[in-house]
């Protein structure tokens, strides 16, 4: 895979190029936005690492141009303080984030997620979904677990159904709450974690502990498949 | 020329009124009262004249009742030619003696009045010395000279107005009809300020037009500016509404600046607490630093020598190593690195809090979901040695999620770290609080410790040498948030040996849906 790294710390952009070419993928690197974008339009990458603090034009800038004009993954890197940043990306067009320092096994699991997005994306929606022992049937509107059917109201079913089409990935509580609820809604986040909380309490076995349902603190929900 | 004050009008109109009727009484009479009692009865209406309205329109009085008296009581009648030449002198007399005491009574009424005001000024003053020596809280303070001023300035509201660092005009107070007032987002409203600020000259305020023209197209009639200086400094801007009122004379504007002095001791001294406050902080941050130095100087030179240590053993020439040993000292690199992140963040933390940047966006948050949230990033093995115990009524609590999921986060850490067996995570309720509890079957608190366990670095005062690595700053950052919440984080022997770190949080009063 061609991979696009725009980074400002070369450093960086030389740990993620000896990383990433041993996994066998080919690195194009960028020191700021505009080369970035440059080295985008040159290159064609099949996915895009972002750093979000740049000097010329900053990652949300990137993002924000990259998404007039093409369905790219962005994975984008952050340090922990620039929540809003993050999630600014993310509702841009951003397909994930990673906040630094970050190990390797990270990223490349970052990216298997992202990009297995893209494919599914590309398919039908799927009439139904195997995740760990959860079968969700979108066609019927049902849920089981283990053979055992759970009842959920309309509106945790299509919390848990659009959490899993998109699966792995980070998605914000402005995304989950435009999408399920409607755009008026985007920024009552307090209904949202009230209806994640007792979709948790029917689909973990200990909610306390969730396997698929993740808080992403401050940004949104994360539904990840199996361990 | 003679300029009539407002009102003044009306008073020469009531003068000559009085005296017109009169003569229509004295008249319709007839010749029943001598020319000598006339004149008193005339004398007698001047005096009234004047106690009511002044000395002008005593003087008008007095020669409008000689005019009349010689057209409709002196021979002939009807005409202002008089036959006998000892009324001439009777009249002459008449209109000096009523000149003279009605000028007499005037001065009087005058001496009383200004009297009068004069008490009114010093009461005025008086009470809002009192105000500003007992008021504590400036905007009351202000609140109360403002009230003070609307009874001796003639002014129907008044507001003190600052400009703040970013430009904007604030009103601190204001007393009287508030429709009166400016509106501070107009543009004539900031020109004028900022003229009266620059220049610490009042505008529409002296009779001195020079100094206002500057300020152009004032938003209404009748609004007065003053500035509240304090040591030779513009703190803000008094604005009076006197609507349909002049310049004020002399007396008024004299207790009117000395109540805008009072304002202007107000907020000198707001100035200064604030800059004592802010002195305080910095001396406290100060304090932190020099902790946090002397922390660096220790803490993190530790994982710093060991990840140098590994890093340049593997850039060695030489003997190559074997893969195990280099697996070994990368990893060795990594929880090192691991372990100076967490230092940072927990630095940041505390920088964050003890600025007071760090706000808790409290909303309603079901109880699992911060106890989910904390779990969450502990190892399979760690997580293995937590037990998870949620009282099964629990409401949801009002609390920033993330904050109070670090604060969990940091006590579990806290437990698994420094004992080896199960700890137990329990979230109850009762009528007052919902308590968040961290329990390890530890060695107990050391109680040398207890005073001071919640204060920045006190591990690395007490444990520098110990082999548990960490900072000393998860607890000190824990009951930071905690407290912002308004709740109590205290640590607490457990039944049966080992320590409680329990978290006590308010119910959200209120609304609770």
């Amino acid at each position: 895979m061609k991979i696009l790294v725009v980074d400002d710390e070369t450093q960086i952009r030389r740990a993620l190029r000896v990383g990433l070419e041993r996994h066998g993928h080919v690195v194009v690197e960028a020191a700021d936005g505009e080369a970035g974008l440059d080295a985008f339009a040159e290159h064609s990458p099949e996915l895009v690492v972002l750093d979000l603090a740049m000097p010329r034009l900053d990652g949300l800038g990137v993002c924000r141009e990259l998404r007039g004009w093409s369905a790219v993954p962005i994975i984008v890197l952050s340090v922990r303080d620039d929540e809003r940043d993050k999630i600014a990306a993310l509702d841009a067009g951003a397909d994930d984030y990673l906040t630094k320092p970050f190990s390797l096994d990270e990223l490349l699991a970052r990216m298997r997620a992202v990009v297995r997005r893209v494919e599914l994306g590309r398919a039908d929606e799927p009439a139904v979904l195997n995740v760990g022992d959860l079968t969700l049937d979108f066609a019927r509107h049902r849920v089981t677990r283990a053979g055992e059917e759970l009842h959920l109201t309309p509106i945790e079913f299509d919390l848990l159904r659009y959490l899993a089409l998109h699966a792995e990935r980070v998605v914000t509580h402005r995304q989950l709450l435009s999408k399920v609820w409607g755009e008026e809604w985007a920024e009552d986040t307090h209904t949202l974690r009230v209806h994640i909380s007792n979709l948790r309490n029917k689909i973990e076995h200990d909610p306390a502990r969730p396997r698929h349902l993740r808080t992403e603190p401050r940004v949104g929900y994360r539904f990840v498949s199996g361990e | 020329m003679l300029r009539l004050a407002p009102g003044e009008g009306r008073a020469y109109g009531l003068a000559g009124a009085t005296v017109a009727a009169l003569t229509l009484l004295l008249v319709a009479l007839g010749p029943r009262l001598s020319l000598g009692s006339t004149f008193m009865v005339y004398v007698l209406v001047v005096i009234g004249v004047a106690l009511r309205l002044g000395s002008r329109p005593a003087v008008a009085a007095a020669v409008a009742a000689s005019l009349l008296i010689d057209l409709c009581f002196v021979e002939p009648r009807g005409r202002l030619t008089i036959a006998d030449p000892s009324e001439w002198l009777a009249l002459l007399t008449f209109l000096v003696t009523a000149l003279v005491v009605g000028q007499l009574t005037a001065s009087l009424r005058a001496q009383a009045a200004a009297a009068e005001q004069r008490e009114r000024e010093t009461s005025a003053l008086a009470e809002a010395s009192w105000s500003v020596a007992s008021q504590v809280d400036r905007d009351r303070a202000l609140a109360a000279v403002l009230e003070r001023l609307a009874p001796v300035s003639g002014a129907v509201a008044a507001a003190v107005i600052v400009r703040e660092r970013d430009g904007a005009l604030t009103a601190l107070a204001a007393a009287g009809d508030r429709g009166a007032l400016p509106d501070l987002t107009l543009d004539t409203v900031h020109r004028v300020v900022n003229v009266v600020i620059n220049d610490g000259l009042g505008v529409a305020w002296t009779l001195d037009r020079r100094h206002w023209d500057k300020a152009l197209e004032l938003p209404s009639a009748g609004l007065s500016w003053l500035p509240l200086i304090n040591e030779s400094r513009v703190l803000g801007v008094l604005c009076l509404a006197r609507p349909g009122a002049g310049p004020p004379d002399e007396p008024v504007r004299r207790v009117v600046e000395s109540l805008a002095n009072h304002a202007g001791v107000v907020l000198a001294r707001e100035n200064l607490a604030r800059l004592e406050a802010e002195t305080r902080a910095l001396a406290e941050v100060d304090r932190l630093k020099t902790a946090l130095l002397s922390m660096v100087s220790h803490d993190f030179r530790s994982p710093l020598a060991a990840i140098k240590a590994s890093a340049t053993g593997l850039m060695q020439d030489g003997e190559p190593l074997d893969s195990p040993t280099v697996r070994e000292m990368l990893a060795g690199i990594n929880s090192e690195v691991d372990r100076l992140n967490r230092m940072v963040e927990n630095i940041l933390a505390l920088s964050r809090l003890e600025a007071g940047a760090w706000q808790p966006r409290v909303e309603p948050t079901p109880v699992a979901e911060v106890v989910g949230a904390a779990l969450e990033g502990l190892s399979k093995a760690d997580n293995a040695r937590v037990a998870v115990r949620l009282a099964p009524d629990l409401d949801l609590v009002a609390c920033d999620p993330v904050q109070m999921a670090q604060v969990l986060h940091n006590l579990i850490e806290n437990a698994l770290k420094y004992t080896s067996g199960e700890i137990e995570v329990a979230a109850e309720a009762d009528e007052s609080a919902v308590r968040l509890s961290v329990a390890d079957r530890g060695p107990g608190l050391p109680p040398e410790l207890s005073g001071e366990m919640f204060e920045p670095f006190v591990r690395a005062r007490h444990l520098r040498e110990s082999a548990v690595p960490g900072v000393g700053l998860g607890l000190t950052i824990c009951r930071g948030l905690v407290e912002a919440h308004g709740g109590t984080l205290s640590a607490l022997p457990r039944h049966g040996g080992g320590t409680v770190f329990e978290v006590r949080l308010p119910h959200a009063t209120g609304d609770r849906s």
